[in-house]
């Protein structure tokens, strides 16, 4: 079949709580029909494999890779896009340690890692730091922004959860965190350091 | 249309006016588009009336073209234009025709293969469509008759007599477009460019040497992965042309599409918005001058071209190397003499190689003190990706041969690796390899600093390694590298203060993730006094914003950087000579600063007011900054660098003798900073730095093969980048600043300063486990389980 006798078909789809209507080829994704139908840029093509969550979306709240996903089958599951998180003129949480922590070099994974992280944390608000890790692991990030992207999810996780591991009441994103106080020294007079652990 | 101007950075609360910008944690300005999906790339951009271009690539290494045949594909329903190797012949000859050939130093590549392909994904036709699924269908449809050629796939067999020929006459311009370069290319054989490096009497050094140790090191080549792929969006409308790209140097592409087009620069307009990442691989016209023909052919309307993940990988590499190093020594380890000669894989076409195996020819002396070098570096034509420059530079190469050697010269010793290089790390005062004296470096204290970080024990390996449980065994290694940046250089910017005292930072820096966009407002506020939150950077455009000669090679904060301190202070000196003018005093009464003009006591004015005042309706200056440096065609001897970067690295790491398994478990990272702008975002090159360290060290490798000579592993599936659970379970790494203090200090790039040093010291500490070292990136387990059995035979039960 070709793109000449392949017709668009009309579709219905929820997407960031409206209901819109897309009219995508048998074959398009759920990434196609948002990036070239709706313009929602957020979710971006990786590796169209399935391998780098640079196109997570949430479907029915679950991280989804929109690039496999073929735009037929979501049927009424609501999809949400990092364009739809935020309330009028609240942040969601993650987003907003992603920015305290500069979670980003050039930011293109930056929303396929936050909707993994938002999924992780409402399905389970005490996850342990090797528990997001490892749910972070299907997002690739070559810029390797990983330690502060770390830093910003368990800082979400707090912040939503309001507390610390130890249990004490969250006060702020500069608390607990593995981020460096300082920047540098002198030479020879020992290293700032960023830890990773 | 102005060039879109990005969010004013916010300084973080308190901050109070006059306290500087620089050297803060400041907010970053865009930081929320970035978490709502409203950060623009070029890949979201689609113009309307857009038409879409699919690439039909050989599946043959190396082969003649019989035919191509395009009918089906022409005569496809929505199909705008087929292009081929032959409208590109036919076209040269019209006066307005574009011009076939193009590439940043050597015009060898044709824009689509014309009668030979060679490289497997090498471009032979374009599909022009009303959308993407059509161009592609259609692309499906066209049939090529290859008739195959043997291929070769690494330098040192490309150099081998008899090895096919991939270019039987290597083209050259007749304006050189690099000031630092010489070309040596001849034809007849692969090399497009050998660099020589001559210092000293090195046969007399090995002559007086007690010691000569020889070996030989590999390294693969590897993909860039920026997880934005290419894209280029080209209008060609009478004699201008507009192009819009995800590249990393819009005057590089300017260039090359006015070459190609046979325009005058200035008809060709360059944009770029941020770049979803780069690494090296967007730094040279790759998709542009494609995409420029494509739109010649069906002039009025823009074609775009966006690259899958596949073509990724056909578009662009890191250098494959061979290093074979030769060294004398005294039985103190003094070194007396070198000899290098590097091989690098070039890839298919010169692309920048002329020019990355003139850097990593001379670097491959490292950051000793060696008083005889010799070195040949070559560029040798392979039937694979071209290769460019990679994040590093072609260093982490080098610096893989360099520092392995390094160790096994202190074995042979039986000397404490760090305490050697103790002994020979070049000093403020010393001579580099091309006899530029050496200044502003700490390697040594960097060294100190990265063992403590690891909790080095000085000695031989064995007060090191450690066997924590049967087949598991623990060793340390340790690395030091130096790296130049690219010079002669020059970086222009203009500032506009608007009526409102607003500060427009008008230049060609382009955001690829670094922070430039942040660091540059910083700098720009601090040199002017107008507050951070009225400080807008542009986004590069080659039709308004003012000349820059690239963004690589770690020069950005440094080179525009210091543009824009200086403009900072000419601007201010034009408000006071304003000030002066209006208040009826000389300008050197005028005292500017923090946004405040004032001569003698009182509040004086606001740098709004004065513009107001004076009816100036806005101030406008510009100001050049420009490296200068070059080196001697024959010897290799001159300036290659404003000042060297350098950086330390020390590693632990746990292997299993079972399965080959390298597990990394302490790492620590030292970079000389001299000056930090913005920490965060250091910080943050400086751990990048080691997840493309961790990346070349232990998986990422280029495999060709097959039948037809093709790339194995093209997708992210078969090519593993490190993920958050591939780092280290802990690192560190740390920012050295100048002893001196921060004023005068001088900026030095981050941004790829690391990178080399981590294969090498995870190599070295390999080593030290297995008892053996391993003279080829990556270290995969089946390379690191054969070494571990054959370390363990001759002397079975140790
Ligand atoms: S683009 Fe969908 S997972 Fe990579
Ligand atoms: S910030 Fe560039 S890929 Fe993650």
């Amino acid at each position: 079949m070709t793109a000449n006798d392949d017709p668009r078909q009309p579709l219905r789809l929820v997407v960031n709580d409206d209901e819109v209507e897309v009219r995508p080829r048998g074959h398009h994704t759920l990434l196609d029909v948002l990036r070239r139908e709706l313009d929602l840029f957020g979710a971006r093509p990786g590796c169209t494999a399935g391998a780098c969550g640079s196109c997570t979306v949430l479907v029915d709240g679950a991280p989804a890779s929109s690039c496999l996903l073929p735009a037929q089958v979501v049927g009424a599951r609501p999809v949400r896009t990092v364009e739809g998180l935020a309330r009028p003129g609240e942040l969601h949480p993650v987003q907003q340690a992603f920015i305290d922590h500069t979670a980003f070099q050039c930011s293109y994974c930056t929303p396929g890692f936050i909707l993994t992280a938002v999924s992780l944390l409402e399905r389970e608000p005490d996850a342990s730091r090797d528990r997001i890790r490892a749910e972070l692991s299907g997002n690739l990030c070559r810029c390797g922004s990983y330690v502060k992207i770390m830093d910003a999810v368990l800082d979400a996780r707090d912040r939503m959860r309001g507390h610390h591991d130890d249990g004490t009441p969250y006060t702020g994103p500069a608390a607990g965190y593995a981020r460096p106080s300082c920047s540098a020294s002198s030479a020879g007079a020992g290293a700032a350091q960023a830890a990773h652990s | 249309m102005t060039p879109e101007a990005g969010t004013a950075p916010r300084a973080r609360a308190g901050g109070h006016p006059g306290m500087k910008a620089a050297g803060r944690r400041v907010d970053v300005g865009d930081a929320r588009d970035r978490t709502i999906g409203r950060y623009p790339y070029v890949i979201d951009r689609v113009p309307a009336g857009c038409l879409h271009a699919v690439l039909v690539r050989s599946p043959h290494a190396h082969a003649d073209l019989r035919s191509v045949d395009v009918t089906a594909a022409r005569a496809t329903r929505g199909v705008v234009a087929v292009v081929t190797g032959e409208d590109l012949t036919r076209w040269q000859d019209q006066p307005d025709g574009p011009f076939p050939y193009y590439g940043p130093v050597l015009p060898d590549r044709p824009v689509l293969a014309i009668g030979r392909v060679r490289f497997a994904g090498e471009p032979v036709a374009a599909v022009i469509a009303r959308d993407v699924d059509t161009a592609r269908e259609a692309a499906a449809t066209i049939t090529v008759d290859y008739d195959a050629l043997p291929a070769v796939f690494t330098p040192d067999a490309a150099m081998a007599p008899g090895a096919p020929i991939l270019h039987e006459h290597v083209p050259t311009r007749d304006v050189m477009t690099f000031p630092d370069l010489v070309l040596h290319t001849e034809d007849g054989g692969n090399v497009c460019n050998h660099f020589r490096l001559r210092r000293g009497d090195v046969d007399a050094g090995f002559a007086a040497s007690d010691h000569i140790l020889s070996h030989e090191f590999r390294t693969p080549q590897q993909q860039h992965v920026p997880l934005e792929p290419h894209v280029t969006i080209a209008t060609v409308r009478g004699d201008t042309v507009d192009i819009q790209t995800s590249a990393a140097s819009p005057f590089t592409v300017r260039s090359q599409v006015a070459e190609t087009l046979k325009l005058p620069e200035s008809r060709v307009r360059v944009r770029v918005l941020n770049v979803g990442g780069a690494y090296g691989a967007k730094t040279y016209p790759r998709l542009e001058p494609l995409v420029a023909v494509l739109a010649w052919a069906v002039r009025g309307r823009p074609v775009r071209v966006e690259l899958t993940r596949a073509e990724e990988f056909a578009t662009v590499a890191r250098h494959s190397s061979v290093v074979r190093i030769r060294t004398g020594f005294r039985s103190d380890g003094t070194l007396l003499a070198r000899r290098v000669e590097v091989l690098w894989g070039a890839g298919a076409y010169a692309d920048i190689s002329p020019r990355t195996i003139k850097n990593g020819g001379y670097s491959s002396a490292g950051p000793y003190d060696i008083p005889n070098v010799s070195i040949d570096s070559y560029a040798v034509y392979t039937n694979t990706t071209p290769s460019g420059g990679f994040r590093g530079y072609a260093i982490p190469q080098v610096a893989w041969a360099y520092e392995n050697h390094t160790d096994l010269i202190a074995e042979h010793l039986d000397l404490d690796p760090a305490e050697l290089r103790h002994r020979i790390l070049l000093r403020p005062g010393d001579a580099f390899a091309t006899g530029q004296t050496i200044e502003d470096f700490h390697l040594a204290a960097l060294l100190d600093t990265a063992c403590d970080r690891i909790g080095w024990k000085p000695g031989p390996a064995s007060a090191r390694r450690v066997v924590v449980a049967p087949g598991i065994v623990r060793g340390k290694g340790v690395s030091t590298i130096l790296k130049t940046t690219v010079t002669p250089s020059t970086s222009t910017v203009a500032l506009k203060l608007d009526e409102d005292a607003n500060l427009t930072v008008v230049c060609s820096t382009v955001e690829i993730g670094q922070g430039a966009r942040t660091v540059l407002a910083q700098l720009a506020a601090d040199a002017t006094g107008v507050p951070l939150e009225r400080v807008h950077v542009t986004y590069p455009d080659s039709a308004v914003t003012a000349w820059d000669q690239t963004t690589s090679s770690s020069r950005s904060t440094l080179m525009m950087g210091v543009a824009v301190e200086r403009a900072g202070e000419r601007l201010r000196g034009e408000l006071a000579r304003r000030a002066g003018a209006l208040l009826g005093v000389p300008a050197t009464a005028v005292d500017v600063r923090a946004d405040r003009i004032r001569s003698g006591l009182g509040p004086g004015l606001s740098y709004a007011e004065l513009i107001s005042r004076a009816k100036l309706g806005g101030v406008t200056v510009s100001e050049v900054h420009a490296s200068d440096g070059g080196l001697d065609p024959e010897t290799g001897q001159g300036v290659v660098t404003p000042h060297f970067y350098h950086a330390a690295a020390a590693a632990e790491v746990e292997v299993d003798l079972e399965t080959g398994t390298v597990r990394v478990v302490d790492l620590h990272v030292e970079s000389y900073a001299g000056r930090v702008i913005h920490p965060t975002f250091a910080e943050l090159q400086c751990e990048g730095n080691v997840a493309f360290g961790v990346g070349q060290a232990l998986s990422e490798a280029m495999v060709w093969g097959g039948e037809s000579g093709a790339l194995l592993n093209d997708s992210l599936l078969d090519y593993r980048i490190p993920s958050v659970r591939d780092l280290p379970e802990t690192f560190t790494i740390g920012m050295t600043e100048d002893p001196a203090g921060p004023d005068g200090a001088r900026i030095h790039g981050l941004g790829e300063t690391g990178s080399p040093a981590v294969p090498a010291a995870i190599g070295n500490a390999v080593a030290e486990a297995l008892g053996a070292h391993i003279h080829e990136l990556p270290l995969h387990p089946e390379r690191v389980w054969k070494a571990a059995q054959a370390a363990a035979e001759p002397s079975a039960g140790t």
